[in-house]
Formats: structure tokens, C-alpha cells, sequence
């Protein structure tokens, strides 16, 4: 399995935030997670790279165990995310953010490559690229948060509620870009509070309540099951 | 843009190198010259403190002490073991900078007020030591008869440093090398983590930057160049107490910092230089004095956020940074 996460379990303190948490994805599809706001699910992409240290369980990423590696390592592993909240740095122009994602990769040849990738993946950041990035709108700095995320040349990248706060009509574009994405052959972890967005790009989705998966299974299926219809979609 | 600026920027640099050479010949009073070496002295300082605060976000109100540090290192060593200020001054530096690394590395687990408490108490300590360690200090009574640089040849030419204008030349070239060794770590690879950090630390985090790393760095570069300047300023005013190195003078350094606009090589050096001036003009004024100082820096502080450089910069490229929200 590419990647595999076996009774993960991660405390702030005495507070428990993650409570045998196991899951997998398999190299090349997408996988959400979906639960409500304080389920865990940012704590669980912290785990994944290593900012957050678990209290017990495994990971282990493309054949390697990573439950105890630095950060650092962890990237250059190819294991890339995109933070929830404040998701660029403001005051750096959208170029510069793009280079800082390449902040693991030490040849400017791969970097320019990259580059020329982003560009032709969101051609509305190589128009802005010396305007600084906080005076783009919410959608644009979601464009470049994952932009610069895949800058680091992630073979799985992670995305903590690409959807949050943005507009229906943007919202949908993230999704084809997400899906853009995998078809260039990079795995995706896709955290979301927006249930029905995330069930529709997946293929596989776990369902985390305070810390813990109470589902889980074919994306399309959980669409269809009357819990998660009734909980998450409201319908 | 860049392209047709910089003919008019060597020109400006030729003028102001100019102006700095000469300035010993037009204010030959040893009073003007003690100045522009205090001058000197504090754009070191403030500088060094600027990739702490300016460049990495990390607020320090204990610069003062690495400042005082470096200067009794250096002062005790050449006095103690008769060495010559061009090896104190260096181990000095070496001395105070891995000091600044342990304090870095136990302090900067802290953010934002508490971290500007901790080193303010950190400095408060040092005094104190300074005060009361008295077999090594001499306690409040200080350390007298700093000597000092040994005269030296360099490429057959023989020279001494005792005058005003020779200390005048010495700090000037202690500034530029300084100037030279930021510019370089600022751009770099290390500046632009420390820049993230700045900016974001957690996103910083989750790219892979070791955030911690980049801090005590910043930290320790920082410490270690105050530890330099106060090697300098023993051997240039050939004694040294414990009270001018307290909390006042960190703070009088962070001031120059923001006064002169924090993220850039030279407004830490304007700032330094206007705010080792401005109350030497204010002295006329006499009791007033202080309360003049401090409406001035009000309002500067108020007008001018980011500082007199920030301010000049925006003026003179209409096509500034536009404005940012959130
Ligand atoms: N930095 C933190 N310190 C203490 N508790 C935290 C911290 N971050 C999250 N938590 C707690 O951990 C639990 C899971 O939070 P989180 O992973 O952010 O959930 P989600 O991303 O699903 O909203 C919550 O109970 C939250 O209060
Ligand atoms: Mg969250």
C-alpha cells in the first residue's frame, strides 16, 4: 500500500485528538476525510507530516515508516500539504511563494520546470506573479496554496478544506484541478467539512467523529448511505 | 526599471562613500568624531538585532546583554591574559555567540510579549552578574584601562589605531563588512526561511523549513555580532560598567530598529545613526530633552510605520508594495 496508517493516536496535552485512527491510499487515487469541525482531521494531516508527533500507531509511506521523521524528511520524501487557515505568505509576491514550496529542492533547473508547471496549471498566477500574494482574492490564494504545495514535487499531496470559505462556482474549480492533479499521477489526501465536494472527487472516504473513523468505504457508496446523507449532506 | 535605476544608484553609493571618507577631515572636533563612532558602534548593534527582529519576526529586548557581554570578554581578556584586540575582539564574538545559541535555543520555544519578557529579563540577569560577579567585573566600579589595539602592519603599510578619526575609519570598516556578511545570509537560502518564518511560521513548518533552526540562528548571528560591537566600544572608550549595558540600551537599540524600518540593511543604520544625533542636538534644550525624544519617536512611530527608510523607500517608488489585507 502506498500509504498506510495503522492506529494512529495523538494527543494536545491530556486532550485526545486522534484515537486509533487507520487508514490507507492506494498510489494514484484520491481519498477524503471527511468529518465536522473539531473531529481531528487537521490533527491527522499534522501527524502525516510530522508536525505533530503521535502518541502511538504507524504510518508508513511508500514503503517507509515515517510516524517519527522530521518535517524536513518528510517533504523530501514526497509527501507535500497545504495547511488549513492562513494558507500563503502575504507579504511575498505569488513568484516567491511558489519558490519557497521549492524550498526542499536544491536544483534551480527542477525548479523552473515546476514552475512552468504551475503556470500552465493556474495560468491566472503567472499574470499575478509580481503582485503580492495577500492581495489576491480567496480563491486565487487557495490557486497558489496548492500550487506552491505541489512545488516541492509531492508524490502525495495533502489538502486541508481547499473549499473553505470560497465561492460555489470556485469551488468547483478547485475540484478539476484536484482532479487535474491525480491524473498527472500524484495521490491525494483531501481533508473537507464540505461533505458532498469531497464524496465526489474520491475514491475511497473515512468518516472521522471526535477522533475516531466511524465509516468508511467507496466514495460513491457513502454518498448513498443514509448516515452520512443525513449527517453530512443534509439531505 | 531595475536596468535604467542603476547608473543613478553607483552614483549615489560613489557620493555617499565619498561622503563617509570625508568626514573626519570636516568635522575634525573630537566631539563630532565620538559621535559618528558612536554612530558606528550602534549601527552594528542595530543591524545585528534587525535579522532578529526585522528579518526572522523575533522580538529581543536582551541585546544589550550580548553587547555588554562582548565588550567585558574582550576588555578581561586582553587585560587578564595581555592579549591584543585582534584576537579578543574575535574571541569575543565566538564567546558571545555561543551564549546567544544556549539562551537561543532555551527562549525561542516562546513567541511574541513572553519572548520579549524573557530577554528582558535575560539582560536584567546579566547585569546583575556584571554588578555583583566583582573578582572577574569589579562590580559597579567597572573595568578600567580597556587598551587599545596593539599597532599593526598590513601589506608594509604600519598603522595604529588611537586617534578619533582612525577609530572613525576601523568602525567603518567593521560596518561594511557587517552590511556585507547580512546581505549575503539575507539572501540566501537561510534568509528566505527566516523570512517564512516571519511571514508563517506554521506554513514555514509544513514545508519543511526547521523553524527552530532558522531562530537560533537568527539568534546567535545576532548575539554574536552585538558581542563584536561591544568589543569595539571597550576598546574604544577604554572602560566599561555595568550601566551601560542595562535593559534601557536594549530597548534604545530595538528603538533604532523600528525607528529606522526593520526588514531592510539600511534603515537599522539610519535609524542608528538619527537616534545617536538627535539628542546630542537636543542637548539645547536642556531638561526638556528627554520629553522631546520621546514625543519625536511617538510620532514618528505613529506616521512612519515602517520606519524613515520604509517611508523614503515608498516615496521614491510610486509603484510600491500594494497594500495587503488579512
Ligand atoms: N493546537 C491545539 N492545542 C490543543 N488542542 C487542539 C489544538 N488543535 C486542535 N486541538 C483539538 O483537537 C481536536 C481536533 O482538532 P482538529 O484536528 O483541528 O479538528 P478538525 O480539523 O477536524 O476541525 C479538537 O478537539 C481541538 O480542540
Ligand atoms: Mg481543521
Amino acid at each position: 500500500m502506498f500509504l498506510k496508517v495503522d492506529n494512529l493516536t495523538a494527543h494536545y496535552g491530556r486532550v485526545k485528538a486522534l484515537d486509533n485512527v487507520s487508514m490507507e491510499a492506494p498510489k494514484g487515487s484520491i481519498v477524503s476525510l471527511i468529518g465536522a469541525n473539531g473531529a481531528g482531521k487537521s490533527s491527522f494531516m499534522m501527524c502525516l507530516s510530522g508536525v505533530l508527533r503521535p502518541t502511538s500507531g504507524t504510518i508508513e509511506f511508500d514503503g517507509q515508516r515515517i510516524e517519527s521523521a522530521w518535517p524536513e524528511q518528510i517533504v523530501s520524501l514526497g509527501l507535500s500539504q497545504c495547511p488549513e487557515g492562513r494558507r500563503v505568505w502575504p507579504k511575498m509576491t505569488v513568484l516567491e511563494n511558489l519558490e519557497m514550496g521549492a524550498f526542499s529542492v536544491r536544483e534551480p533547473r527542477v525548479v523552473g520546470e515546476r514552475l512552468e508547471r504551475a503556470f500552465s496549471l493556474f495560468p491566472i498566477l503567472k499574470e499575478r506573479q509580481w503582485q503580492l500574494a495577500g492581495s489576491l482574492s480567496g480563491g486565487e490564494q487557495q490557486m497558489l496554496a496548492i500550487a506552491r504545495a505541489l512545488m516541492a514535487g509531492p508524490k502525495l499531496l495533502m489538502l486541508d478544506e481547499p473549499s473553505l470559505g470560497l465561492a460555489p462556482i470556485i469551488v468547483e474549480k478547485v475540484m478539476e484541478v484536484i482532479k487535474d492533479i491525480r491524473a498527472a499521477g500524484t495521490t491525494v489526501i483531501l481533508v473537507e467539512q464540505n461533505a458532498f465536494m469531497a464524496l465526489s472527487i474520491a475514491d475511497h472516504a473515512y468518516v472521522l467523529e471526535t477522533g475516531k473513523v466511524v465509516l468508511s468505504g467507496k466514495a460513491s457508496e457513502l454518498l448513498q448511505n443514509d448516515d452520512v446523507r443525513k449527517s453530512y449532506l443534509g439531505i | 526599471m531595475t536596468v535604467k535605476r542603476k547608473p543613478y544608484i553607483l552614483l549615489c553609493i560613489i557620493a555617499v562613500l565619498a561622503a563617509l571618507l570625508g568626514i573626519p577631515r570636516l568635522f575634525s572636533m573630537d566631539y563630532y568624531l565620538h559621535i559618528f563612532v558612536m554612530s558606528e558602534i550602534y549601527a552594528v548593534l542595530a543591524l545585528s538585532l534587525s535579522l532578529l527582529v526585522g528579518f526572522t519576526g523575533q522580538v529581543s529586548m536582551g541585546h544589550a546583554a550580548f553587547y555588554g557581554m562582548g565588550a567585558y570578554a574582550s576588555a578581561i581578556l586582553s587585560l587578564r591574559l595581555g592579549l591584543s584586540f585582534w584576537v579578543t575582539f574575535w574571541m569575543a564574538g565566538l564567546l558571545v555567540g555561543t551564549v546567544a545559541y544556549l539562551i537561543g535555543r532555551l527562549v525561542l520555544r516562546l513567541r511574541g510579549h513572553v519572548l520579549a519578557i524573557t530577554t528582558a529579563f535575560f539582560c536584567v540577569l546579566v547585569t546583575v552578574v556584571m554588578n555583583n560577579w566583582i573578582p572577574v567585573t569589579n562590580g559597579p566600579m567597572g573595568i578600567t584601562g580597556v587598551p587599545s589595539p596593539s599597532p599593526f602592519s598590513l601589506f608594509g603599510v604600519h598603522a595604529v589605531i588611537e586617534t578619533r578619526a582612525q577609530y572613525y575609519y576601523l568602525g567603518l570598516l567593521f560596518v561594511a563588512c557587517v552590511v556585507y556578511f547580512l546581505w549575503r545570509i539575507e539572501s540566501s537560502r537561510i534568509g528566505d526561511a527566516m523570512i517564512a518564518v516571519r511571514e508563517n511560521e506554521e506554513l514555514a513548518k509544513s514545508i519543511g523549513i526547521d523553524t527552530m533552526k532558522s531562530k537560533v540562528l537568527a539568534f546567535t548571528i545576532s548575539g554574536a555580532l552585538a558581542g563584536l560591537a561591544g568589543a569595539f566600544y571597550a576598546h574604544y572608550i577604554h572602560f566599561i560598567s555595568p550601566v551601560t549595558f542595562t535593559i534601557n540600551e536594549s530597548i534604545n537599540i530595538l528603538v533604532m530598529v523600528i525607528f529606522g524600518g526593520m526588514s531592510t540593511l539600511f534603515g537599522p543604520i539610519l535609524g542608528a545613526v538619527c537616534l545617536t544625533i538627535l539628542p546630542e542636538f537636543l542637548r539645547m534644550a536642556g531638561e526638556l530633552r528627554l520629553v522631546i525624544y520621546g514625543i519625536a519617536l511617538i510620532v514618528f512611530i505613529i506616521w512612519m510605520p515602517m520606519g524613515i527608510w520604509g517611508t523614503i523607500q515608498r516615496i521614491l517608488l510610486p509603484k510600491g508594495p500594494e497594500k495587503t489585507q488579512g
